[in-house]
């Protein structure tokens, strides 16, 4: 694995079963992502996107394939051990279409909660945290619950919350998959450039094209295979 | 200090921020709290009961009893071997059997003891029994100030019966009126008042008028009595026969010619038989009964005592059964090194008994009424027994409340995993939901139940005014005597502090086991399928 790589896959495998039928959703899928770069992923709705995510991150196993976070290089084909996991807190961040905010935290919580989990929480990820909502323009919100706050305010303190343990990557599945097209935008402009003044390197899913095209490598899935466009 | 994770989210999704309390939260540790306090007062009150009943049973017959195997005239020996060891504080012999006691046409056959009171110390607070046995009369325009009889009153031709002997005689001990008709001093504050009553009073009229000097002159014109006194000690005492009355503020001189009017009524007598005497009586031997008066009436608090009950001096009860020299057991009461602990207690009677064996036996109170105490013993299993189940139902509740909102937060589970949360502390937000629904719980009922038994009499009054009415409070108050319950809090006896932390624990235990369902559910749960959960 090149040096500045920080996320690879190799021969990554999935097959579901329903039934008798046996479907496959990823044939064999190569995935490298350099550090500091940004890679989308486009595809039909139920192409496996969020699987081909979901094993990146290590919350699903591949039938097969070897993937690599920076230098810990993992078996697919099994369970994510304790150490993964813990790692997985500091190395990884992620971002749903549904923003998954915890309801009964309030913002600066729900953003603080990643770093709680990681065992990093200290006075230090507080003042992070305000500069990160800062940056994503909700910093008045901090006090509020999720159930105040709009669908872009939400996203955007769901990305605040991925970000906060300075990532090496992030991985964000449909961002803007329940935001009108301006808001949209914007937190995608917002996801991008904080994205690169972070240093983290993004894996974006989306059905946007435009979306797409503002990252550095294009990528889609079409019956189990990436290809780049 | 850090708060793992697990317990930071346990406690925001029962306490969410913005929000003082989640209603589910509320509701658990309501009903927990709720199920806390009934056991605890159930059992703290069961407890009372016992610990009352264990007074009133040791007042009605001291820690422990010597009873003679054989009848033996030697008891006056162990009596003196008995008081020479300082762990004995008080002995009294007794003789006990059915007397047939008559007036006019009425009978009753109490149970009759004759206790010697020569000896000192009585083992029994009888001067308590009387106090809460004296009979009140009404009359118009006059006030019963008849005093509470003591037992220094009990002479051979005197006895005490219980009031259902005395409802069934229709007897009643002497008594005395304060008649309206006092002059120059305050209805309430006469400048006397009656302080002795002996049973050898005879009905008549009294009065008592203050001539000045510090003199006072008692007279009753019906018994040609007429006498001028001065205080002795703030007594006035006009001699046998009279009452004897005391000055209420002896440095305050009334107007000369005040005048207090007493009516006195004397007590009934009653004639007793023996069954000796009876016996004697069948084979045409002439034996006249012995006439004895009424001298108070008594009420001992400990239900198991005879209802029917009698209470002489030891040699009435000699004289009535003509045998002389014999005892039929002691009454014994013990310092309270041997008394606090009853395996103390019992240790120490088989220390007496061990050199007397075969002649004498030493029964501990405990043993002697252990029917009653496993009685007890039984309800409070059984109300335990009763309560436990209702426990496991409110831990059923909380068990299926969490076990909702983990299906209700499985995206969430799956986010907190993908996040880096483990499976297992994932798990654990649930689990500790439950502890902390049962440790609240816990700390609410115990407060709940200490305001309970801090304001129980307030409590039970309400309750049962409500239910009985003010006339039925005292009937009620009477069978069930909460009032006079001894409920330590936890802080004053080791045993109410051990049912208290019995209970909270017990509590925290069944709801922490509710949330563990929920919880192995949860970090069982695949994060990705939890994710692409709808």
């Amino acid at each position: 694995m090149n040096s500045s790589t920080v996320l690879q896959g190799k021969e990554l495998s999935k097959t579901f079963r329903f039934g008798n039928e046996n479907i496959r959703v990823l044939q064999s899928i190569n995935l490298s992502l350099p550090a500091r770069s940004s890679l989308s992923i486009r595809g039909e709705s139920g192409c496996g996107k969020t699987t081909l995510l979901n094993i990146l991150a290590r919350i699903e196993n591949a039938d097969t394939g070897e993937l690599s976070w920076e230098d810990r290089i993992m078996r697919c084909d099994r369970r994510a051990s304790r150490n993964e996991v813990a790692h997985r807190a500091n190395f990884l961040g992620v971002v749903y279409q549904a923003y998954y905010l915890v309801p009964e935290l309030d913002v600066l919580e729900n953003v603080t909660l990643s770093a709680r989990i990681s065992g990093g929480m200290n006075q230090s990820m507080i003042e992070r945290a305000h500069s990160l909502l800062r940056q994503m323009g909700v910093e008045g919100k901090a006090r509020q619950i999720p159930g105040k706050l709009s669908g872009g305010e939400r996203q955007r303190v769901a990305i605040a919350r991925a970000l906060l343990n300075r990532p090496k990557v992030l991985l964000a599945d449909e961002p803007t998959g329940n935001l009108d097209e301006r808001t949209g935008g914007e937190v995608m402009d917002l996801l991008l450039n904080t994205c690169s003044q972070e240093g983290a390197s993004l894996i974006l899913v989306t059905h946007n094209l435009a979306f797409a095209r503002a990252t550095d490598q294009q990528t889609i899935l079409t019956e189990g295979k990436l290809n780049e466009v | 200090m850090k708060i793992p994770w697990p317990f930071f989210l346990a406690w925001k999704q029962l306490f969410p921020s913005q929000k003082k309390v989640s209603f589910f939260s509320f509701l658990a540790v309501v009903g927990v709290a709720l199920g806390v306090n009934v056991m605890i007062v159930v059992v703290a009150f069961m407890k009372g009961f016992q610990h009352k009943f264990r007074e009133d049973i040791i007042d009605a017959q001291g820690h422990a009893r010597a009873i003679p195997l054989s009848r033996t005239k030697e008891w006056p020996k162990l009596q003196q071997e008995l008081l020479a060891q300082s762990e004995v504080l008080a002995v009294s012999p007794y003789l006990q059997g059915p007397l047939l006691l008559q007036r006019q046409s009425y009978h009753s056959v109490p149970l009759s003891i004759g206790i010697d009171l020569s000896g000192g110390k009585s083992v029994l607070p009888l001067d308590e029994f009387l106090q809460s046995g004296q009979m009140r009369m009404e009359a118009h325009n006059a006030v019963d100030v008849t005093p509470v009889p003591q037992i220094a009153s009990l002479q051979d031709d005197v006895v005490f019966v219980s009031q259902y002997v005395a409802n069934r005689l229709g007897v009643r001990p002497g008594a005395i009126l304060r008649m309206g008709k006092s002059k120059g001093l305050a209805d309430d504050q006469l400048g006397v008042k009656v302080v002795q009553l002996g049973v050898g009073v005879p009905s008549a009229e009294w009065e008592i008028v203050y001539i000045g000097d510090n003199q006072w002159s008692i007279r009753s014109a019906g018994l040609d009595f007429n006498t001028t006194l001065k205080p002795k000690d703030g007594l006035l005492d006009g001699g046998p026969g009279t009452p004897t009355f005391a000055l209420l503020s002896p440095f305050v001189e009334p107007e000369i010619g005040s005048v207090s009017i007493y009516q006195t009524f004397r007590s009934s007598t009653v004639e007793v038989f023996s069954p000796a005497m009876i016996e004697r009586a069948q084979a045409d031997e002439m034996v006249p009964p012995k006439e004895v008066r009424v001298g108070g009436i008594f009420e001992v608090p400990w239900q198991g005592f005879h209802a029917e009950a009698m209470i002489g001096t030891f040699r009435l009860l000699e004289d009535v059964r003509s045998s002389t020299g014999l005892c039929d057991g002691m009454f014994l009461k013990f310092s309270s090194q041997i008394s606090g602990n009853e395996d103390t207690l019992y240790s120490f009677c088989e220390q007496l008994e061990l050199p007397r064996s075969g002649d004498w036996a030493f029964v501990p109170w405990f043993v002697e009424n252990a029917w009653f105490f496993d009685l007890l013993k039984f309800e409070e299993y059984l109300m335990i027994l009763i309560m436990v189940p209702i426990g496991l139902v409110a831990a059923f509740a909380i068990a299926i409340a969490l076990m909702t909102t983990v299906l209700r937060k499985v995206r969430e589970i799956g986010l907190l995993v993908a996040m880096g949360g483990a499976r297992v502390a994932v798990g654990s937000i649930f689990c500790l939901q439950g502890f902390l629904i049962g440790l609240l719980g816990a700390v609410l009922g115990c407060g709940l139940a200490l305001l309970f038994i801090c304001f129980r009499d307030e409590i039970m009054s309400f309750i049962v005014v409500r239910i009985a009415g003010d006339e039925g409070k005292s009937g009620v108050a009477q069978f069930y005597d909460f009032y006079s319950l001894n409920v330590p809090y936890p802080w004053e006896s080791s045993e109410s502090a051990s049912t208290f932390l019995t209970f909270g624990l017990f509590a925290v235990f069944v709801s922490t086991l509710a949330g563990l369902i929920p919880a192995w559910r949860a970090a069982r749960m695949n994060p990705a399928d939890a994710l692409r959960n709808e």
